[in-house]
């Protein structure tokens, strides 16, 4: 199985922690990160990995939009919500086709949210 | 696709054709039979009659020929001619009669048109016939055809002593013949279309009678079938009650008393099923009545079933959750009832997928106010799980819904949230208050309770008029508070709200402003003065609260280990200071240098004195820009001298706005990253030949990277040249003039001249500074600074 991710985040700090996790702890190459949906559908395009997490507040285009129009071009994309946003929007992503979520906070010192999140990421290559 | 057809229809049209076809057999048959024997017949007939009027011709010529004889021999001409014509004039078969001589000279031609005999010419015949008969040696015949019949010449010769004198012929015509056998014929027709014809109608007749006779009989043999079916037809509608009576002496009669049974212990079984699933359904409800917990179930195009437990009805306040709709139930806005729709089929795709708990995060409701008494405004909190029902086949038929009463454990949440949110102002309550000098505290405490007094005094003054206006109305006196009386208590009141600001104390901070609020609106003539009177009376007694709240938290820190402080006026201990330093002090001893060291710190000051303004001013900044802060002093007991800063000032302020403003996030985004309220540090050390002033803060710290992308925007780097800078050389790219990676220019911080006037100072006083920042960690700024001209061994 090909474990290849792009991380897409507009906080650069988050885009640290979350790569360092991928790497280090879930055994993934991180093939690049972006700030924006513009970034996410670009570098999806490019290096198309095996799975892409998208934040949805970001500036230019949003995690949303980015989400649909990678789907529409590649309905067989892994996408990954990582967002601090609840609610419908959220809902709707899944809808759009997303295939799992993790929520911010990222606390990655809590065995309960590493669980989760590591859970969330192996169900989609299961 | 079989279409019915009746067992009856069936018996009779079997039998219909059975008899027609046997019928049409015999007919054929016998037709055939008839056809051949007549036709026999007819040609035994015909070879009878031929071979009579052969026999009748060759007798006649016979004859002739030989009774000819003696005439012929005597050529007696007129005794042979009478004799054929006569010959031919008696008999209507033969057409003709001749008589010729050797020569084929005819003495005599009778017949029909020629009665008399008398040839025509006396030329020999010449005519194949007359060849034929001129050549005969014996009787002969010869048959041929006219346009009329047929006709067979019988010829003899008339022979004397062997020799032969002429020929005697006769023509018979066959037309009798054929007419008797055309007769025959057409009896022998007759005969056989008569038979036809009864057999046709004996067919019919039995076909009529067979039908009368099958149709009863099939009638008869396939009612009672119908009935049975009949029977079964309401049966297999579920109706088992009605009784199959059908009484019949052959195997339907078996079949319909069988079927009787059969119905009978149908009718036992399903009605021992249906006590048993009443049973059941019965203890299901036992069950679901005693849960304590609302549950009810939905199906996946969301509407509720019939099943739920007594409990749902009172949790979600309704008198019978079954005849309602979800939306009722869950109190949909539109919104949420689209969402939830949009929810439903996002479990039925990827409910295979998805662990559950993540899916069911995703309904739009996961817990519901409901108001329970309007007029109390009483609320009750029932939280809303969802569970996953399975058919037998193992797939998701249904979802359960549970509803919890969660109104006692909320208010109880509520309540440790304003626990522990005053708890948290009181902790922060108490750092303030330790962190200000004990002097500073008693004057604000004295300032604030004399303007309070001042407030209060006035504001009762002005409560006690207005009523005593209303008491004598009408015949009152107009009291107006003054905009000059409103401006001295909103004076007190604002100055109360600034100090309590710059201390800290928000609660205060906060009570002075609504306060402030309210005496604009006694401003206003409009306003119903005793009312706003009446907010402002309550909201002091807040203040009080808070300012009682404050009393006590300084009774607790400063209380205890209370000094004993003396006032003298500082002009008497700088005398001392001066006069001690005028002590020559090379051969001193022990004792004399101590006495010089106190004398020297008489003016010395607590290191929070003397940051006490960049406190302030952090908080104030904080309170700006809506920042969460606490700032802290390392070692902010020890004694320092009053100048110990004094020359880093405006770096000081510039450093602390700049980790206020660029360092601390604001709070939802530091939510979002876990951190809790944001921290400003700043210490100072002091060593034998320098002094140490750290400034730190746990904010966003520094992004380089950004910085590098300006200096390479400004044209200040190239791309090259960035790419080999070192960790010490990225840290002095913060000292460029005009690079600031603030976002936004606030107008505290951010038109990036700052960093390099600091540097710039910092070198002009033979100092230095050092960063150290971690992105997403904090920042710190190193201050090294040489010592003072002052003596600092302490």
């Amino acid at each position: 199985m090909d474990k290849s991710v792009v991380i897409v985040d507009d906080s650069k700090f988050l885009i640290k922690q979350i790569v360092d996790f991928f790497q280090n702890k879930l055994g993934f190459t991180v093939l690049a990160t972006g700030t924006d949906g513009n970034d996410a559908v670009a570098l999806y395009k490019k290096h198309r990995p095996s799975l892409i997490t998208l934040d949805i507040t970001m500036p230019n285009k949003d995690g949303a939009t980015a989400l649909t129009d990678i789907i529409s071009e590649f309905p067989d994309a892994n996408i990954v919500m990582i967002s601090a946003v609840r609610g419908d929007a959220m809902l709707e992503c899944m809808s759009a086709g997303a295939k799992g979520y993790v929520e911010k906070p990222l606390k990655f010192s809590d065995s309960h949210f590493i669980d989760d999140f590591e859970e969330t990421i192996n169900d989609i290559f299961s | 696709m079989r279409t019915f057809v009746s067992i009856r229809t069936k018996l009779i049209s079997n039998t219909m054709i059975l008899i027609a076809v046997t019928f049409a057999l015999l007919l054929s048959v016998i037709t055939v039979t008839n056809i051949i024997s007549v036709n026999k017949n007819i040609d035994k007939s015909k070879r009878s009659i031929r071979n009579a009027l052969v026999a009748k011709g060759m007798t006649l010529a016979k004859n002739n020929s030989m009774a000819m004889r003696g005439m012929a021999e005597d050529n007696a001409f007129s005794a042979i001619q009478p004799l054929v014509s006569s010959t031919v004039a008696e008999d209507a078969d033969i057409v003709y009669g001749i008589y010729m001589n050797r020569a084929r000279i005819p003495w005599v031609v009778a017949s029909a048109e020629n009665p008399s005999g008398i040839p025509e010419n006396r030329d020999p015949r010449t005519d194949s016939l007359s060849q034929w008969a001129g050549g005969i040696d014996q009787l002969s015949l010869r048959e041929y055809r006219t346009n009329h019949s047929g006709i067979i010449e019988f010829a003899a010769p008339v022979i004397s002593d062997d020799e032969i004198l002429g020929f005697i012929r006769y023509g018979l015509s066959t037309r009798s013949m054929e007419q008797s056998i055309h007769d025959a014929q057409i009896d022998g027709k007759a005969t056989r279309n008569q038979a036809i014809f009864i057999i046709l109608s004996m067919g019919l007749l039995s076909l009529g009678i067979g039908y009368f006779v099958i149709k009863r009989l099939a009638t008869k043999i396939t009612q009672p079938i119908g009935a049975l079916v009949n029977s079964s037809k309401v049966i297999s509608e579920g109706n088992y009650d009605t009784i199959v009576t059908l009484e019949s002496n052959d195997e339907i009669g078996d079949l319909a008393s069988h079927f009787e049974t059969m119905r009978g212990t149908i009718q036992r079984y399903t009605n021992h099923l249906q006590e048993l699933i009443d049973e059941k359904m019965q203890q299901v409800n036992d069950i679901l009545d005693n849960i304590d917990q609302g549950l009810f179930t939905i199906n996946l195009d969301g509407s509720v079933n019939q099943e739920y437990s007594s409990r749902a009805n009172r949790i979600l306040r309704v008198k019978d959750v079954a005849s309602c709709k979800i939306k009722d139930l869950l109190r949909f806005d539109t919104k949420q009832e689209a969402s939830f729709y949009t929810w439903l089929k996002l479990v039925q795709k990827r409910h295979n997928q998805q662990r559950w708990p993540k899916l069911a995060k995703l309904a739009p409701v996961q817990e519901i106010e409901l108001i329970t008494k309007p007029d109390l405004a009483e609320l009750e909190y029932v939280s809303i799980s969802y569970q996953r029902i399975y058919d037998k086949s193992g797939n998701l038929a249904k979802i359960m819904v549970l509803a919890m009463d969660e109104t006692e454990k909320k208010l109880k949440d509520f309540q440790m949230a304003a626990e522990r949110l005053k708890h948290e102002n009181d902790v922060k309550l108490i750092l303030t208050i330790a962190n200000t000098p004990a002097e500073e505290i008693a004057e604000f405490t004295e300032d604030t309770s004399a303007r309070m007094l001042n407030i209060k005094r006035a504001i009762d003054t002005h409560i006690d008029s207005v009523s005593k206006q209303r008491d004598t109305f009408p015949n009152c006196i107009p009291y107006t508070i003054t905009n000059q009386a409103i401006d001295l208590i909103f004076r007190d009141i604002h100055t109360i709200k600034g100090n309590g600001g710059s201390y800290g104390f928000e609660m205060l901070s906060h009570f002075a402003h609504q306060t402030e609020s309210q005496l604009e609106k006694l401003r206003d003539p409009q306003e119903r003065r005793d009312d706003v009177l009446l907010v402002i009376k309550e909201l002091i007694f807040n203040m009080d609260g808070c300012i009682a709240d404050i009393h006590k938290k300084i009774q607790l820190i400063f209380g205890k280990d209370e000094e004993i402080t003396i006032r003298i006026p500082e002009i008497r201990i700088k005398s001392i200071i001066d006069i001690s330093n005028s002590i020559v002090s090379e051969n001193a001893d022990e004792n004399t240098a101590r006495l010089i060291a106190e004398c020297t710190m008489l003016c010395w000051k607590p290191l929070r004195t003397l940051v006490r303004k960049y406190q302030k001013l952090a908080l104030q900044v904080a309170r700006k820009l809506h920042r969460n802060i606490v700032f802290t002093v390392v070692n902010s007991q020890q004694l320092y001298p009053e100048d110990s800063v004094s020359d880093i000032d405006e770096i000081l302020i510039h450093l602390i706005r700049n980790a206020v403003d660029h360092g601390i996030e604001a709070p939802e985004v530091r939510e979002e990253l876990g951190k809790g309220v944001g921290r400003i540090q700043l210490s100072l050390s002091v060593s034998e030949t320098k002094r140490i002033i750290t400034i730190t803060d746990d904010g966003h710290g520094i992004d380089y990277e950004q910085l590098i992308e300006r200096c390479i925007d400004k044209n200040i780097l190239t791309p090259q040249a960035a790419s080999t800078l070192s960790a010490q050389e990225k840290q002095q790219l913060i000292f460029i003039s005009g690079i600031s990676t603030a976002n936004d220019v606030s107008q505290i911080s951010g038109r990036g001249v700052g960093m390099d006037i600091i540097n710039h100072k910092i070198t002009s006083l033979n100092g230095s500074i050092a960063i150290s920042s971690e992105l997403g960690k904090g920042s710190s700024f190193v201050l090294t600074l040489p010592l003072k001209s002052g003596i600092y061994s302490i």
